[in-house]
């Protein structure tokens, strides 16, 4: 089990170029550790709404009655890829934003599967 | 009095529940998904913000695409709210793609934003890039 610092600072390094990455509470919606690559980029409101997109989907899986866990959300913008990796537990997620001529959507999953086995 | 919520749709076969444009060119999406992915679980596609689904195919009972229209339109609006204050970096969204234990769940808004197409499949039957290529195919 790694510490949320430390899964932050192990993405980074196996993507330097990312925009956003952050370990995020699903409770609260805070941030535990963030880093960005953009200035002025606000984690926490970004960190906040990616909750509610998380809590949003729960509940409609919760309306299919489906037993199934969630496992990844991947948002695709124009040129960006946005993911949401659930920690086993659903208690915390990993939030990781990239620009989609640097990583591909593979690379980042890969490196968001790793580093989500890691969070409890 | 019609309850949408409480209906349940036939099984196995295209339901089309709007007799114009709208319905028309949904009807159109979901046949054409379904001709690529007969082994899907469920499609459909339905109006923004209402979550009233206009054309649907379902394969399972659990599938209902009445139950859970007006939750993945509200989703939709929920995403709508960082864009708009950038509080995320770039756009607009094209699509997402939502990972189950087995299960892929994909939305994509079109039209304009006034319409959105939800498809479901198996892992075992499809694949991210396929369902992404094809709900992309059948909504442009």
């Amino acid at each position: 089990m790694s510490s949320p610092k430390q899964i932050v600072q192990d993405i980074l390094t196996e993507l330097p170029t990312l925009l956003v990455v952050a370990v995020v509470e699903t409770e609260s919606g805070m941030p535990l550790a963030s880093h960005t690559n953009v200035a002025d980029f606000d984690v926490e409101t970004a960190a906040a709404y990616n909750t509610e997109v998380v809590k949003a989907k729960l509940k409609a899986i919760a309306a299919l009655k489906l037993n199934q866990t969630l496992q990844d959300i991947l948002l695709t913008l124009t040129d960006q890829f946005h993911l949401l990796k659930l920690s086993p537990d659903g208690k915390k997620f990993v939030y990781l934003a990239v620009n989609s001529r640097d990583t591909n959507l593979a690379q980042a999953r890969l490196v968001m599967k790793g580093a989500a086995a890691d969070l409890a | 009095m019609n309850f949408p919520f409480f209906s349940r749709p036939a099984l196995g076969k295209i339901s089309v529940e709007a007799a114009d444009g709208a319905g028309e060119r949904a009807r159109l999406a979901v046949e054409g998904i379904l001709r690529e992915l007969p082994d899907l679980l469920m499609t459909y596609v339905a109006e923004v913000p209402s979550g009233r689904v206009l054309a649907s195919y379902t394969s399972h009972r659990s599938y209902n695409p009445n139950q859970v229209g007006l939750r993945n339109a509200r989703l939709l609006a929920i995403l709508e709210a960082p864009l708009a204050a950038h509080a995320w970096l770039g756009g607009p969204l094209l699509d997402i793609s939502v990972v189950l234990e087995d299960q892929l769940h994909h939305l994509r808004p079109f039209g304009g934003g006034k319409l959105y197409c939800f498809l479901a499949v198996l892992t075992a039957d499809a694949n991210l890039g396929i369902i992404k290529e094809i709900t992309r195919r059948y909504t442009s």
